[in-house]
This record gives C-alpha cells, structure tokens and sequence, in this order.
C-alpha cells in the first residue's frame, strides 16, 4: 500500500470498518510498503520493526504446520495432488497430541458395519449431527458440523484400506452419544491413526521436518487481496524464512498446555488443573493468526477431560475405560461411595459434578464382563499392575481396598442394579439399553479419575473449505487451518471421539483445496 | 555546542572504553585459558581407552587400572552394576568409541562433517530387537514401543556428547536411566530371537583390535583354567560378579606361563583395592583393619566359590559372616535382633547394620571416646526406634527414645558429655537384648540391680524402681508422674496466670497517671524531704540479696541448658563453663549457698518471733506491719489494687511490706520445700534409695525442673516488673542494695508506714545520711546488670520453650 491509497482512504466516506482496517494496517502501511503486518506485542521494539524479509532461504509449494490428525491428512491430500507438501513440526516427535490421544473415532458406519454386525441399534448421519450439536449446546455451526459427520465414515474406510488401519471389533456408546459409534483402533491409541495418514501422506512424497518451530507468518498488510506469503521458522537455533508459493495450513492444535492463555479465555481454567495434553500444545499459531488479521471465536470453551489419572492428569490406556465404559453399564461413585452424576452424560457435566463432590479422587466400577466390551484383559492387567486399576472380588472387598465405606457402596451398586433391571434410574435418570450389564458377578474393578484440560473447542474462524476468515468476514487468501485450533464446531463442548474424524475431515479437506491454489 | 558535549561526555566515554576493553581483556584470556581448563577436546584421532587424548585433566580415579587399548568389555567386567555403569554415566560417543565405532563411522572422514540422523543409528540398533526388551518392572518400561510408536529418534535421550536424558520422564512418573545400566546394547541382528544377550559382542564392521595392548602377553583365563580346574575356578566363579574378569586381573605378575607352571615365577598378591578403591578408603579406618589387622579376603571367602553362589547377599549371609570369626552363637546370634532375622523378619538388625560391613568404627578409651562410641550405638538405636521407626511395627515400645530423652541420662546426652550418662546399650546390652519378661534378661527385676550398678553403687535394691522411659502424659504406666505433671502446670498456670494479668494492668494504669501527671505539671515534692534519706534495709539484709541474687544466677545458668538440651544456646553455655563436670559443681555449690541461705532466713524469723526467746506476744509480731506474714489487709490491698487498676478506687495505702512482696517472700518456703529437697535427693540418688523407692527420682526430677521454670520466669518477670520496672520506679529500684531512699519515697509508697513511724516517734531513728557514690554506683551497674541478665535469660528460656 502507497501513501497515495492511505490518502484516499481519508477522502472517502469512513465507514466504520474502514477505521478498523486503518487501525490494523497502522504503523506498517503508513510508514512504508517494506514492513509486514504486525501486531504482535504492541508497544514492543519487536512490534515496529517486524520488516518483510527481503530475500527467502527456501521457497516450497504448500507447508503444513502441524503433524497430527490434520496436518498429516492434509499433506496426504496435498501431495497426492502432486504437490510439493512440507509439514513443519516443532517438537522433537511427529503426531502431537494425536499421537497420544485415545483412539477413538466416531463414524455412523464403517466399511464392515460394525454396528449392524454386533446388533448394537440404529444410528443414522443425522443423530450424530444431533448429538454433536446437542453436546455443543447448539454454539458449533450445522454447515460445520455436516460436513465432518458425513466425511467420518469414507475418511475411515480411506484409512483402513489405504493406511492399513485395524479397528477393534468392538463399538462404545460414549457420554453425550445417543448411538454405538465410538471405533476404538486395535493399538488403543491415537498411533494408529497417525501411522495409517503418515503411511499415507509420505507414500506420496509429503515430508515431515521436526524440530522446526514456526515463529511468525508473513502478510504485508490486511487488505482483501493481500496473501500470506510465508512462514519464519526457527530450526537448529537458526531463524530462516519459507516464501509459500500455493498455500500456508495451519494444523497446529489447540492451546490446553498454555496455562497463561486458557486463563484469560477463562478465568475458571486455573493454573492448577492437569493436563493431558503433550508439551508443545501452546497455541501460538492462533496467536499469529490473529495477528495478522484472522478472526477467532469461542475461545472461552475449554473442555475437561473428566476421566484423567488423578495425580499428573495423564489420559493413559486406563483413563479411556471409564469414556468408554457408560454403554455397557459402568458407574461412577465418589469417595463416599455415592453416585454422583448420570454417567450417560456429555464430559463438561460429568467433570462439574466432580468437582462439585468436593472430594478428589472419585471412581469407575466395572466388572469382568464388561471388559471385552471396552478394551483388553491384557490391557487392564498391565494397568493393574501399575497401580491404576484396582480388583477385588467383591464390592465389599472393593471398597475397602479404595477406603470407601462398604456398606454405602454396596447399596449404590445394588439400587444402580435393580434400576437397570426396571429401565428407569429415578436418581440421575440414566438412560439403560439392552447391552447394558449389570454389576451382579465379580470380580469388580474400579479406577481413580478426575477432571483435567484436554480440549480447546474454539480457534480461528473457518468457513466450509477451511479458509481462515478475518476479522472483516473474509477469506485470507492462501491461508487455511483445521482441526484443534479451529472453532465453531464443536460447540461449547466437544463430545468425546469427535475430535478425530473432524480434524481427518477438514484436513484432508485443507489439503484439497491448498493444492488447487493457483500459483 | 558539539565541543561541550564532548567535552561533557568525555568522562563516561573513557569509563566505557574501560569497561569495553576489560571486557574484552577477560573474553581473550578465557578463550586461551580455556584451551588448557575448558571443556574436554574432541579429537577424532584420539584411541580408544586413551582417556587423557581429550581430557586433559584427570577423569579416572587416583588408583585406577590403566585404561590404554582397553575396549568397553575390559570396562564393564568391573564396571557392570548400577551404581558404577559406565554406560550410563558417559556420554554415549563414549561407549560408541570403545566399542570400536569411531567418530568417523557416523561423522563421515572429511570435513564438513556430516549431521548424524536416526537412520545412522538404525544401521546398527535394530528398533525391533529393543521393541522386545521386557518392562523391568511397572515403573522401569520399555520406552522403545511407547505410544510414539518404535521409530523415534534416538537422539531425543541418547544424547552422544552429552549425558544422556530420559525424554518420557517430562510426562510420566517412570525411573527409567537412559541408557539403560543393565540391558545389554541391542543391534540389528540376522535372526533377532537369539541376538539379545551376546549383542554387545556384535559390533559390526569396525571391529577393534582383537586382543587388548596390555593383555597380549599375558595368560588368557582359558590358560589357568586348563590346570586350575576346580569347579570353584570355572563354572561358578563365573556366576561371581567377578566372573567375567581375566584371572590375571587380580593375581597379577604372571608374565611367563612356562616359569609360572615350573613353580618360578608366582603371581603377586591380591591388591582389591585397586579396583575396589572407595571401600578401601573407608576400611583402612575401619575396626577390622585397624585393630583385628583382618584382610579383605578373611571375610570374603567366596571369591572363588566352594559352593553354589547366592546371588544376593541377605541379612542371614550377613549373621553367617561375621559368625566365622565371632563364634559364640549363645552372645551373639541366640537371642535379639539376629534370633529374629533367622526366624524370618528382615526388618531386624543384622550385625552389619549396626557395626558397618567396611566402616565399623574404632574408639578411643578416652571420655571422648567413650563418648563418641555411645553416641554411634545410641544413634543406631534411636533409628529404628524413634516413634515412627522400624521397631514399632513389630510392638516395641514407641515412646522409648523420646521419653529417654527427657531423663537426665537422654539429657546429658544432648548436651554432647555422653562419657557421663548411660546410652541404649549401656543397660539394654549390645548383643542376646531382650525383653524385660524374659528371665535371661538384663532388664529383669532380678537382674537389674547388677546392670544398674554397672554405674551406680552403694544403693538398695528399691532403687531399680527408678523408671528410664517414664512417659509423664500416660496415667497408665506412671500414674503419680502423671499427675505430678498436672499439678506443676496447673500451679505455673494459675501463679503466671494472675501475676502476670496483675503486671499488665498496673502498667497500663501507671502509664495512665504519669501521663495525666506530665500534663498537670505534678507536685513539687518539698526539697527537704526529697533530700532527707530514711534506712529501709539493713547492711546485713542487702549482702543477703546480693548473695542470694549471685547464687540463683549460678543455680539458672548451670541448671537450665540441662532442663532445655536441645535449645541453642545450651551447648554454649556448657562451654562456657568448660564442661558439665563444671556445670554440675556451680548448680551445687549455688544450691548449697542457697540453702544456708534459706535456713539463716528460717533462724532470723525465728528471732523476729521470739527474740530473746521470749514466746508471749508472738501471735501479735506474726501479724504484726513488721511481719512477712499475710494478713487480712493484704488480701484488701490487692483487691484495692485492682479496683485502682480499673480506676475505680485510690491507690492503696502501704505499711512496710506490701502484698507482693510478702508473696516473694513467702514462695520461697514453699520453693525451697519443692526445688531444694528434690535436689537434695537428686544430688545423691544411691543414698535416697535407703529412704525410698527409685521411682520418687522420676517424680522430684520433674517436679524440680518445673519448679525452677516457675522460679525463674516469676523472678525475671514479674519480681522485676513489681520492684523495678514498674514505670515510677524504672529502671532500678536502689534500695535493695544502698539500704535507704528519701523520706519523700517512704512517704509516697509506704504512707501507713511513714505514719507510724511518726506516732511512734521512729523518724529520728531510721533518718540516716544519703549513700555514698561507690555505694550507689555498686547498686546502679550490679543491679541494672541482673535485670539485664535475668530479661536475657527469660527470653533464652522462652525461646527453648516455644522452639521445642
């Protein structure tokens, strides 16, 4: 921009957008057509001075940043376009959070119809359209929302038959779901899904450079037509700049590891609270965004993950069992031995009624039938042998082991029992199924669990094909972003196995549309 | 313009010139000193087992074995447990290079070198043979096959220029050491079922010098072997943790196998040490070494096993031990701590956990010695069975050491003169300790008499009654200490509780009238009467106070480190009278001042009853104005104080002695009665035990010890506020020692006095001159100086009491 535009903006009738946009470009656009926007740190020396860089070390066709569910998606598209395709990745592993994640994916249907196979009811893309917009509290965007629901199902049978996935035999009606269609994968954790998309996106040539941390993202100034043009890395200790040629992803996640930032989103988020998220889940590239222009919404919805190992707050093998428990008839009690909650419900009510019961930690009683159901006799042994399942082969026995009193719980198991029986829970009003079993035969187990951050619902601003838009409502062009660090479609808060096929979803397609931006 | 600033500037800009050039000054030297001290060098060229090629400065060890052309499996034949890895202390480039993979192999051999990836690694690691390692436990992993999958980078724990790090622990609570100490390397084998445990053998291609510089012409173990054939050489001295050493190794000069088979040449002796240099150390000093002249070998007789090996050596190995040398199983194994490890309980003391396996200790036959010996046994003691210690989970009495703390033997202990008091095995035995039930034992009733007397003597046998642990707080096991206890805090609480209530409000209320007093102006006293001085204290009465002042001093600062032992200033104290011998001389010495004292008081009141011992009117003189006795009108006065207190009377009118002076007077009858005779039977327990039972020690110990806390904090706070503190007496009130004050004082603090002495025509009797200078200066600096000392010791007492 000249000093002869400014002036003629000044001419023309000042609309208020027109201020706001003056405002944004301010120091940069006025002073000369060198600087890059900026609005990092106002007031700082760092935030005059940002200059465009005046030569590139590298120039690359379209760079992801990212390596989880999204980045890997979209790099899979992206390249099998043809297209030179770069992911950059800050920490020392690929995956993120992802990697670790549970390893559930909500799909109405799978190539093996699973569903109809174990006789589990009806299910149809609508309810879980119903469901996840339900669980949001109505605040995640029906356009939004379709479009991940309709593509979970092809995206998994994608993976399954290009990526060489292998799901469990096994479906799970989890909190807030109104069907069985949490998919658990046979390795248990998120690997599995990251392994099939990486398979996926490297046999297509896309490449994954770790220890590469993305520090700030070029545009010259806010105007509608002016393009993100690259990328400032750091790598090695050494800061270089990427000119992108077709289009910037971001797939950087969300922000549950940055205690500063969930805070002032949401002051109730305290420093205090565990986390299950990895290290590097800091949300730096919302800040970017940002800072250049896009817009972000619902940053306030911060999920906790109710289920998580009480002392560190890991979302370990064990900590998935009590998610994945309710359809089979798990029950939840406090440290008095009491219910406390319907365990049907979606992961902000449960962990509320946690922190309400004011006493850290509370539990999840299953028996030995329901173990099959929601995982492996191998993988509940070896957690027992870490101290983190506990058996007896009584409920008395049971509660004496978690010093809970005996009586009381024997009595909330048998009540829970006899509801079962009758269909109808007159204390929290859980909803039964046929499948459900009954804590009649032994031997129990029980898990310690409590709340802890795990997933940031809110982020940039997307519209239907990922572009990022910004603050005036528009689509900045070249710049696109899915998955954790996007907002408005999960809502107020993200049903648990949604997180998955939403970022596979908009990754891929992300990756569709970088690729057929026109050079 | 420009020529003043410059000149202006000129003194910061040479100051900056300075500062820029010694800056640089330090940066030049650093860089070329820190070629010599610096970081070690990494030179490519350097051999393997040369340490000293890029560590300049020493990183072995004095005494250890020479390190030239040895290869990593020379290393870990010594260095193969946990606490000495190699493996895991080095940088990995280390292990690299002694394995023969040389900086060349992963770097490439010219410059610039190459940045080494994962997949270098991969070459030689095999990421399926590691996946399949077994989890060491539930919190020592398999972190090969995480959640991360198995292609991670290896670099992200084995750091190869660097100690190592383990990445999983950011997250997780595991006690994983990268790498690992105990595992053998895992490399990419043909057939990975077989390759786990030999692969450390395998390193391919660059294989190192066959054999070793140093062992080339030495016998191989093969050599020995086939003549020492004995099973005790082969098969299970190599289950030994020695058995992967060469034999010459240890029986070092065998140059020759010809000269050594023709009985020529014989090998040197076993030197463990130099291996084995840190337990060395400590053994040299150790009671084996230094007294019983005892080699490593005499104990370690297993080198060369006899019989099969136990992996692990166990407190009953431990017992069997010592028990070759120290035979006698009925003092030291039937009974006590090793009975009950060989009935199974692993928790009890085997000899080593007492006497040290390499450092049992050696003591002098001197006080000090002595001293330190008990301190090292008692201490041993204590560790187990402190409250909340090892013992008490098998039923041991829990309160054993603290309560045998406050005795005066734990006491004395604290206080650092262990060579006076007896410690735990002085009178529960070293060895076959039992419980007093058991008829065998030394705490037996029948046979404590003998084990008291190893250090009293001349006493009857109703003095082992006296209880060593009495727990004062548990009614059940000592019912008279329990409430004797109650009862000294009770009389301290109600005696601290209304005295010191009454000092608080006169102060506040003596502050009220001098303040109301400054405004008004206050009365002008007429200058004769404040200039005329009447005698209060006779010459004898004040050389009484002086010394009773000098022997209560004497008695506090002698007695109180021993009632607080654990307070700082105890053992300061303790110095400053050249030891608890010292200490003990003054409190009795004090104490027998005081005593006469008190009973040339008890003589003087009897005179003042009776003098000339005439008995008739005695009854009129004991409540007579004279009299220290109480009287009906004290009992007024004090609640006429009160009400003043309140500003809802005057202030009462005083004859010669005033309530609260009568009250010090009198507490010491019943203070001499409690203190002083529990000191009498204190100051010689053998002899009391003619008189009575040995637990009355128990009951007079407590009750002098808290009796004294009364008699010291009552003295240094509220005698002190009454008489010189007080704010119309502030700082001193001289009398005491110059023996008069002015008519006008006699006349303001004692009007009924002073009336009396007018109607009964005394004035010209008691008139007398003004002190003297050296008399007032006396009473001003020895005065002022006891206050001063007394506040120092309350709050040294206080500060024990609260700090407990």
């Amino acid at each position: 921009m000249t000093d002869e535009k400014v002036k003629s903006q000044s001419i023309t009738p000042i609309s208020r957008r027109s201020v706001l946009k003056g405002a944004v470009a301010l120091g940069a656009v006025a002073v000369s057509g060198g600087l890059a926007l900026n609005l990092a740190s106002p007031g700082s020396a760092e935030a005059a001075l940002k200059k465009m860089p005046r030569k590139w070390d590298e120039t690359l066709d379209v760079v992801i940043i990212g390596s989880g569910f999204t980045g890997l998606s979209a790099a899979a598209e992206s390249a099998g376009a043809g297209i030179e395709t770069v992911i950059l990745e800050k920490m020392p592993v690929y995956g993120g959070n992802s990697i670790i994640n549970g390893g559930e994916y909500n799909s109405w249907d799978d190539e093996f119809h699973l569903r109809q196979k174990l006789n589990l009811g009806d299910d149809s893309v609508d309810l879980h359209e119903k469901d996840t917009l339900k669980g949001g509290d109505f605040y995640g965007f029906p356009e939004l929302v379709d479009i991940f629901v309709k593509g979970a199902t092809p995206s998994l049978n994608w993976m399954i038959d290009n990526g060489g996935l292998k799901l469990r035999e096994v479906l799970n009606r989890t909190g807030g779901h109104s069907a069985y269609r949490t998919h658990t994968c046979v390795e248990g954790v998120g690997r599995c899904y990251t392994e099939a998309l990486k398979k996926i996106a490297e046999g297509r040539g896309a490449k994954i450079r770790l220890n590469t941390e993305v520090t700030w993202i070029w545009r010259k100034d806010a105007d509608l037509k002016s393009p993100v043009e690259g990328v400032e890395i750091m790598t090695g200790g050494k800061t270089k700049n990427i000119k992108i040629r077709k289009a910037l992803i971001l797939a950087s996640g969300g922000f549950s590891r940055n205690k500063e930032m969930r805070q002032s989103f949401n002051p109730s988020i305290v420093p205090e609270f565990n986390c299950t998220n990895h290290p590097g889940a800091t949300g730096e590239m919302i800040r970017y965004a940002q800072a250049v222009g896009a817009d972000a919404l619902q940053l306030a919805f911060i999920q906790l993950y109710p289920y998580a190992e009480p002392e560190k707050g890991l979302l370990d093998t064990p900590a998935v069992y009590p998610f994945r428990g309710p359809g089979f008839g798990i029950v939840y009690v406090n440290k008095l031995g009491k219910r406390f909650v319907n365990e049907m419900e979606r992961r902000d009510v449960v962990s509320t009624a946690q922190i309400k019961t004011g006493l850290k930690p509370t539990y999840s009683i299953f028996n030995e039938a329901m173990i099959p159901k929601m995982g492996t006799k191998e993988e509940v042994e070896r957690g027992m042998a870490r101290g983190r399942f506990i058996k007896a082969d009584t409920i008395a026995e049971l509660a004496g082991k978690l010093s809970i009193p005996a009586n009381t719980l024997e009595e909330t198991i048998k009540n829970h029992n006899t509801y079962m029986k009758e269909g109808k829970d007159p204390d929290f009003g859980r909803q039964f199924t046929k499948v459900m079993i009954p804590l009649e035969e032994g031997p129990f187990y029980a898990i310690a669990q409590w709340p802890a951050v795990h997933h940031t619902m809110g982020g940039l601003r997307i519209n239907k094909d990922t572009q990022v838009i910004d603050i005036w409502g528009k689509p900045i062009p070249r710049l696109y972003a899915a998955g954790e660090g996007t907002g408005g479609i999960h809502g107020s808060n993200r049903l648990g196995g949604n997180a998955t096929p939403s970022c596979i979803v908009y990754g891929r397609i992300a990756g569709t549309n970088a690729a057929k931006e026109t050079i | 313009m420009g020529m003043k600033r410059y000149s202006q500037r000129r003194p910061i800009t040479i100051l900056f010139s300075l500062i820029t050039i010694s800056f640089i000054t330090v940066f030049l030297y650093c860089t070329v000193a820190g070629a010599d001290t610096g970081a070690p060098k990494r030179l490519a060229t350097a051999q393997q087992g040369d340490c000293a090629a890029c560590h300049t400065d020493k990183v072995l060890p004095e005494n250890h074995t020479g390190t030239k052309g040895m290869v990593l499996k020379d290393c870990t034949a010594c260095h193969d447990k946990d606490e000495i890895s190699l493996k895991s202390k080095m940088p990995t480039s280390h292990v690299h290079m002694l394995s023969g993979i040389l900086c060349q192999t992963c770097h490439g051999k010219k410059a610039p070198f190459e940045k080494v990836d994962y997949k270098n690694c991969i070459t030689c690691h095999s990421t399926d043979v590691l996946a399949k390692v077994p989890a060491r436990g539930v919190f020592l992993p398999n972190p090969h096959n995480s959640h991360y999958g198995m292609d991670v980078d290896c670099s992200l724990c084995h750091f190869q220029h660097n100690k190592s790090e383990f990445m999983c622990a950011q997250c997780h609570d595991f006690k994983n050491v990268t790498p690992s100490p105990l595992l053998p390397l895992s490399f990419l084998s043909k057939s990975t079922e077989e390759k786990t445990v030999e692969a450390s053998e395998k390193v391919p291609e660059e294989k190192p010098p066959a054999a070793p510089v140093v062992h080339a012409s030495v016998p191989s173990a093969t050599d020995c072997t086939s003549c020492h054939s004995d099973l005790k050489f082969g098969k299970r001295f190599g289950q030994t943790p020695h058995g992967k050493l060469n034999c010459t190794i240890c029986h070092s000069g065998i140059t020759d196998l010809t000269r050594h088979t023709n009985k020529e040449q014989k090998p040197k002796l076993t030197a463990c040490y130099v291996c084995h240099s840190d337990v060395n150390e400590t053994y040299a000093k150790s009671y084996h070494a230094v007294v019983a002249k005892i080699t490593c070998l005499n104990c370690h007789v297993d080198i060369h096993p006899t019989r099969a090996v136990h992996a692990i050596k166990d407190k009953v190995t431990d017992i069997q031990i010592c028990t070759g040398c120290h035979g006698d199983q009925d003092r030291y194994v039937k009974n006590g701590h090793p009975a009950r490890i060989l009935a199974g309980n692993k928790d009890a003391a085997s000899c080593s956990d007492c006497h040290g396996v390499h450092n049992t200790p050696v003591f002098a036959m001197t006080d000090a010695g002595i001293a330190a010996k008990r301190s090292y046994y008692t201490n041993l003691c204590v560790s187990c069975h402190r409250e909340g210690g090892v013992a008490g989970k098998y039923g041991v009495f829990p309160m054993a050491v603290k309560t045998y703390g406050e005795t005066y033997h734990g006491k004395v202990r604290q206080l650092g003169h262990f060579e006076k008091v007896a410690g735990c095995p002085d009178c529960h035995t070293g060895h076959n300790i039992l419980p007093p039930g058991n008829p065998a034992s030394v705490l037996n009733p029948q046979a404590l008499v003998k084990t008291c007397g190893k250090c009293h003597h001349r006493f009857t046998s109703r003095f082992v009654s006296y209880m060593p642990h009495p727990d004062p707080d548990n009614p059940k096991q000592f019912l008279p200490l329990y409430l004797t206890k109650k009862f000294m805090i009770a009389l301290l609480a109600a005696v601290f509780g209304f005295f010191w209530i009454h000092v608080l409000l006169w102060w506040r209320k003596a502050y009220a009238e001098k303040r109301c007093l400054v405004r008004g102006g206050g009365p002008e006293p007429p200058a004769e009467e404040s200039l005329q001085y009447v005698r209060r204290f006779s010459m004898h009465e004040r050389v009484m106070h002086v010394v009773l002042i000098l022997s209560f001093f004497g008695l506090v600062v002698s007695g109180f480190p021993l009632k607080y032992p654990d307070s700082f200033w105890a053992r300061a104290f303790m110095a400053v009278f050249g030891g608890i011998q010292n200490a003990g001389i003054t409190h009795r010495t004090s104490a027998a001042i005081m005593w006469l004292l008190f009973l040339y008081t008890c003589w003087l009141l009897l005179k003042f009853l009776f003098p000339g011992f005439r008995v008739k009117g005695w009854v009129g003189r004991l409540f007579g104005p004279d009299s220290f006795f109480p009287r009906v009108k004290d009992f007024q006065d004090c609640w006429g104080m009160f009400k003043w207190f309140f500003n809802r009377g005057e202030r009462r009118r005083f004859d010669r002695w005033t309530y609260w002076e009568k009250f010090d007077f009198m507490a010491v009858f019943w203070g001499m009665l409690i203190i002083g005779l529990s000191g009498v039977i204190m100051s010689m327990p053998e002899l009391s035990s003619h008189f009575m039972p040995g637990w009355i020690i128990n009951i007079v110990y407590l009750a002098h010890s808290e009796e004294a806390l009364l008699a010291a904090v009552f003295i240094f706070t509220i005698h002190f506020f009454n008489n010189h503190l007080v704010p119309d007496k502030f700082p001193l009130e001289r009398n005491i020692f110059t023996g008069s004050y002015t008519l006008d004082a006699l006349k303001r603090e004692r009007p009924e006095e002073y009336e009396r002495v007018l109607k009964e025509n005394r004035l010209k009797e008691i008139k007398c001159k003004s002190p003297g200078t050296a008399v007032r200066l006396f009473a001003g600096i020895f005065g002022i100086a006891s206050v001063l000392v007394g506040l120092t010791l309350t709050v040294l007492i206080f500060w024990a009491v609260f700090t407990r």
